[in-house]
This record gives structure tokens, C-alpha cells and sequence, in this order.
């Protein structure tokens, strides 16, 4: 290749925040609007396609109806869900099967979060590290993971229309009209027959909303007229329509977001059924969860979605788990899992002076094998990262280290940034 | 629909995400491909092929600015596209005017160690873009990244087309400039 066009090239992987807007006329600076993604993307895709019943239920694959699959939290207590889970006295530590702990990563962006405080970093999450007691942790296989393909769960037109007619009647909307489609037709001409989702056009008291269901399991339900949510008061109202529909009897919203390269603050939310067993509720914080989106111009909720849970998940055991500790000192001798280039952090590498977070999750990525415990832990990179954004700003990256002990995993592949 | 519902629905495995990616983007995207190849049926192919590599790429992808994310997909397959079709410069899209262009800046050498060159050239770029004023910078972009018209340009800027080709023509030589000072091009 010739240096002028290698120059073109070159052009073409510059700062995003140069790349012009050609939807916009007469805009001085125009490129704002392109860049106003912060890292909470990336916060809320770790919530990934699966959402799945907790505690230990164990469902025999294949033994349900299709409508079963339908998510239905409403005859569903959290704490009775722990009555099918391993008894007391089972010695958790015989007959577990070994699993894998993996972290896929790309060649463009990374889990990182901009703020002018970790403080304002705050999720919701009750679970900030690991109380000293606590021994093992429950592990779940999901079985909608397959190495080579897309999860799906409603396989046919007549379960994708029923699940889309059960979401509109929770929320209390008429479904105008319901329309099916093909892989086929999303995508150009693969997979023509395979139903991909379920469209359905519904109308209720506060407006107009189309119900979403994905083969996946996935419900997203977008509101034409974005439901107010910025007090208490807005936010009550809103889960007075929501309640049926999410399910949860007593349930928890955690704010979170950061903010762009302009200082511009994000917010999303979780909702999850509050328990009073801690295992509980952060299993109900990580997993059982639904997420609410605010609309680009934070007018209100534009979209909520609701994940198939229940039956995607296959109890494997209580897993013995680290300390944190132990923990920390792995991550600080390079044995995390991360999607963060290793140029973001200062020469010196992680030190403990540069972490600034430390909470237990469960990773529910698509593409998660096993959903399992891990440490996140929230590393301030290198002062001037990235250098355009607002002053002020620092930037942290997130690092996993599982918390299952390591005799039980299989492998640890360990991401080295290298990538960038 | 937001952009992180969209990618929310990439890494759910939902092909809605393809729909509603070409729903809100699709036009852009078409934008950035048709100014490169000058085909509207090229473009639209580009622009369908934008979503299939977004597909395979998310996850593990995690885009933090879509619109960009998106373009830069189409402008590279554009890019490729272009190369391997063009015989002459006639009938190549602004693509060809664009690389006449930037030849006063690094030559039309091959160098050689392509990778090495590749790495060095980014890197001078980012610094020199993030130097440059911002008007000069996104006429500059407008042209060399979009493979605007001068017309277009200064139709939505509100400038002559002199005022622009002046400014191209500057912000070209300051990129020589820095180029030789780095020790790549010419």
C-alpha cells in the first residue's frame, strides 16, 4: 500500500470525537453528539441476555411447554427458590465439577467508566467485596451457552407471539398488532425461516409502547412517551405501571452511570426483588434484574427490558470462594481477566494505592459458559487517560478476578492487553 | 432507540439490533460509503456489510460511541471496496481526489514496512489532529475522513468554497510539516 493511501486509512482510525456529522447542517462543533456515549455502556452490557432463576432451581432441559419459558416472577419467592438448592450438609467441595472462568475481548473499546469521583461511581451493589464468613458461593451453568451458536430460546413463531401477548398484558396494554419475524428479514437472506422476534404494537393508559421479544428470551419494551423518572414521586408512578410486568414484590432500584469525555453524566437503572439473605440478594442484584434505560436526552425510562431467566440456568453447586484478600493480591500479581488495554495504566501497573473499588458480581456476559462469582475491582488508570477528555475527569478500569478458588476452575485465561 | 440499547441488543444475540442500527444509522453510514465509491448500489452493500461485521464484532466488542463505530466500519469497507475496483481515477469516487490530495503530504511511495509506517502515521496523525483548531480540524476531517465535497462543506459550514479549499490547502501543509518532521512520507 502506498503512504497516501495508508495516510487515508490512518484518517479513518482517528479520535471518534473527530469524525464528522453528516447528519448535521450548519453545526459549528457537531461532534458532540457522536461522542456522547460514556463507559456506562460498557457497565451495562455486563448484564448481558440471560437473567435466570436463582437460588438453585434445577429445571430438567426440555420437560416444559414452550409457555412455561414465559418469565413469570410473580408466584416466586426468592427465598423459597434456596429450598431446591444444595441441602445444608452436602460438603460443597465433593463431586463439583471443574468450570472455566473467560472474559472474550475485542479490538475496540473496553469496560471503563469516566467520572470526576469514584464516588459517583456508586451501582447499588450490596455486595462491596465479600464478608469474611462467607465460604462458598453458588455457581449455575447456562444452558442456552453454545460455542458456536447464537442462545435461543423460543424457537417457534407460536412461542414468540405468546410470549409477546403475556409482556403486553402485564403491562396492561392492548396489542394492536403483532407481527413476527425472520432471521430472514432483519438480516438479508440467512436463516430466512428461523424466527428472530416478535413485534407487538400496543396501546395503554400512558401511551403507545412496542413489545419486543427476542428468540433469545430477551423482552424490550420501548415507550413512545418516555416515562418520567427523574423524582421520587416519578419513579413510584413508573413502577406502579411496571410492577406487574417486572414481577418483583418488593423491589430495589440502584441508580448508576458515569460520565462522557464532556463531563456529561448517564444514568441507568436496575430493579431487583429485595431479600433479606445477602447471598440472595446479590444474586437477585447481578442476575434476576431488569434494566430500565433513560432516553439520549434524559427526557425519562425509554426502554425496559426483562430477561428470560427462570429456566436458562442449571445449579452446579456452592463453589469454595477466595478472600478478598486473596484476591487483591492476584490482581496486583496480573492474574485478572479484563478487556482494558494494558497502555492505560501508568508504568507502574496496578498498585494498591490505584484501586479505589473493590465488589463481588456474577458476570452474565452472552457468551458466559457458567455464571459464576468474580471480584470486580475499579483501577484508577493513568492520570491524562484519555487525553481528551474534560478536565478533571479520571478514568477507571475494571478487573475481574474470580472468586471461585482455583482448583475448581479448569483455566484462568489471563488477558495481557496486548491487543492494543 | 438509544445507543446503549442497541448495543445492549447486539450482545443479547437479538437481530432487532440490526434493524434498529440501520434505523438510526443507516443514512450516515450510506453517506460516508456513497461519497467514497459514488455508487449508490456499492454503498448500500457497504452499509449492510457494516451491520454483519458489527454483528460478529459485538460482543466482545463495546463500542462507546456508535455513530463512529459504525462509520468507520462502513469507511474502511468503503475503502477496500474501492481499492480493489478502481482501474483509473475516473469514475472512483471522491476517494481518488482525496488520495491525489494527501499525496502533497506523505508522496505516493510504497514504503516498504507497511505495519511500521502504519503505526507511525497514526500515531503523527492523532497528535497533529489534536492540535489543530477545531474548525480546521473538522473541514479537514469533512474531507479526508467523509470524502466531502468542498461544495458540501462549505454549504453546511455557511463558507465559500475558496474559504474552504484555502483552509484544506493549509491544514495539508502544516500535516506535511509535522509528517517530515516525523520522518514519514516524502
Amino acid at each position: 500500500m502506498k503512504t497516501n493511501e495508508m495516510l487515508l486509512y490512518a484518517i479513518g482510525e482517528a479520535d471518534p470525537r473527530y469524525i464528522p456529522d453528516l447528519t448535521q447542517k450548519k453545526a459549528a462543533f457537531p461532534l458532540k453528539r457522536w461522542a456522547a456515549v460514556g463507559g456506562g455502556i460498557a457497565a451495562a452490557l455486563l448484564i448481558g441476555f440471560v437473567a435466570l432463576r436463582i437460588g438453585g432451581l434445577r429445571v430438567p432441559v426440555g420437560t416444559e411447554t414452550p409457555a412455561d419459558h414465559t418469565p413469570d416472577m410473580s408466584d416466586w419467592s426468592p427465598e423459597d427458590s434456596w429450598e431446591n438448592g444444595p441441602s445444608e450438609e452436602q460438603d460443597p467441595a465433593v463431586g463439583l465439577p471443574k468450570i472455566t472462568a473467560e472474559l472474550t475481548t475485542g479490538d475496540m473499546g473496553f469496560e471503563g467508566y469516566m467520572a470526576y469521583s469514584v464516588d459517583e461511581l456508586e451501582n447499588g451493589n450490596p455486595w462491596r467485596g465479600i464478608p469474611a464468613d462467607t465460604e462458598a458461593l453458588p455457581v449455575y451453568e447456562n444452558l442456552l451457552y453454545s460455542e458456536h451458536a447464537d442462545p435461543v430460546l423460543y424457537e417457534t413463531e407460536e412461542e414468540l407471539r405468546g410470549a409477546a401477548e403475556t409482556a403486553a398484558e402485564r403491562l396492561g396494554m392492548t396489542v394492536l398488532s403483532l407481527e413476527v419475524r425472520t432471521m430472514g428479514e432483519i438480516r438479508g437472506t440467512e436463516y430466512t425461516e428461523r424466527p428472530a422476534g416478535a413485534s407487538a404494537e400496543c396501546e395503554g393508559d400512558f401511551g403507545a409502547a412496542t413489545v419486543y421479544v427476542s428468540n433469545a428470551g430477551m423482552i424490550r419494551t420501548q415507550f413512545s412517551d418516555p416515562l418520567p423518572f427523574g423524582s421520587e414521586e416519578e419513579k413510584s408512578a413508573a413502577m406502579d405501571i411496571l410492577s406487574a410486568y417486572l414481577g418483583y414484590r418488593d423491589a430495589v432500584i440502584a441508580e448508576s452511570g458515569d460520565r462522557n469525555i464532556y463531563g456529561v453524566r448517564s444514568r441507568q437503572y436496575r430493579v431487583y426483588e429485595d431479600s433479606s439473605d445477602p447471598v440472595q440478594k446479590l444474586l437477585n442484584y447481578s442476575i434476576a434484574v431488569s434494566r430500565l434505560y433513560e432516553t439520549d436526552d434524559g427526557a425519562g425510562l425509554g426502554t425496559v427490558w426483562k430477561y428470560p431467566g427462570i429456566d436458562v440456568l442449571k445449579f452446579l453447586g456452592d463453589y469454595p470462594v477466595i478472600g478478598e484478600d486473596e484476591a487483591r493480591a492476584m490482581l496486583i500479581r496480573g492474574e485478572y481477566l479484563t478487556t482494558v488495554p494494558a497502555d492505560t495504566l501508568p508504568e507502574s501497573g496496578i498498585t494498591e494505592d490505584r484501586i479505589d473499588r473493590v465488589e463481588l458480581v456474577y458476570r452474565t456476559g452472552p457468551r458466559d459458559k457458567y455464571i459464576e462469582p468474580y471480584f470486580r475491582f475499579l483501577v484508577r488508570l493513568r492520570e491524562g487517560f484519555p487525553a481528551s477528555a474534560a478536565e478533571g475527569l479520571s478514568h477507571w478500569g475494571a478487573y475481574y478476578v474470580p472468586a471461585v478458588r482455583t482448583e475448581y476452575l479448569a483455566e484462568i485465561p489471563v488477558w495481557d492487553g496486548s491487543f492494543n | 432507540m438509544e445507543d446503549n440499547a442497541i448495543v445492549a441488543l447486539y450482545w443479547e444475540r437479538s437481530e432487532e439490533a440490526i434493524r434498529e442500527s440501520a434505523l438510526k444509522y443507516g443514512g450516515y453510514c450510506s453517506v460516508v460509503a456513497r461519497n467514497i465509491l459514488g455508487s449508490r448500489e456499492d454503498a448500500e452493500e457497504c452499509v449492510n456489510d457494516t451491520w454483519m461485521r458489527a454483528w460478529n464484532a459485538i460482543p466482545p466488542d463495546r463500542p462507546r460511541a456508535l455513530a463512529a463505530y459504525f462509520a468507520s466500519i462502513t469507511r474502511r469497507l468503503a475503502l477496500d471496496r474501492w481499492r480493489r475496483g478502481r482501474s483509473a481515477k475516473a469514475g472512483g469516487g471522491r476517494a481518488a481526489l482525496c488520495l491525489d490530495e494527501l499525496e502533497e503530504c506523505v508522496g505516493s511511495n510504497d514504503p516498504g514496512e507497511e505495519a511500521v509506517v502504519r503505526i507511525a502515521l497514526k500515531s503523527a496523525l492523532d497528535r497533529f489532529l489534536a492540535g489543530l483548531k477545531p474548525e480546521a480540524r473538522e473541514i479537514f476531517m469533512r474531507r479526508y475522513w467523509a470524502f466531502s465535497s468542498e461544495r458540501e462543506i462549505a454549504r453546511d459550514r455557511g463558507m465559500s468554497v475558496e474559504a474552504v479549499r484555502m483552509s484544506l490547502s493549509r491544514t495539508r501543509k502544516l500535516l506535511k510539516e509535522t509528517l517530515e518532521k516525523e520522518g514519514i512520507g516524502i
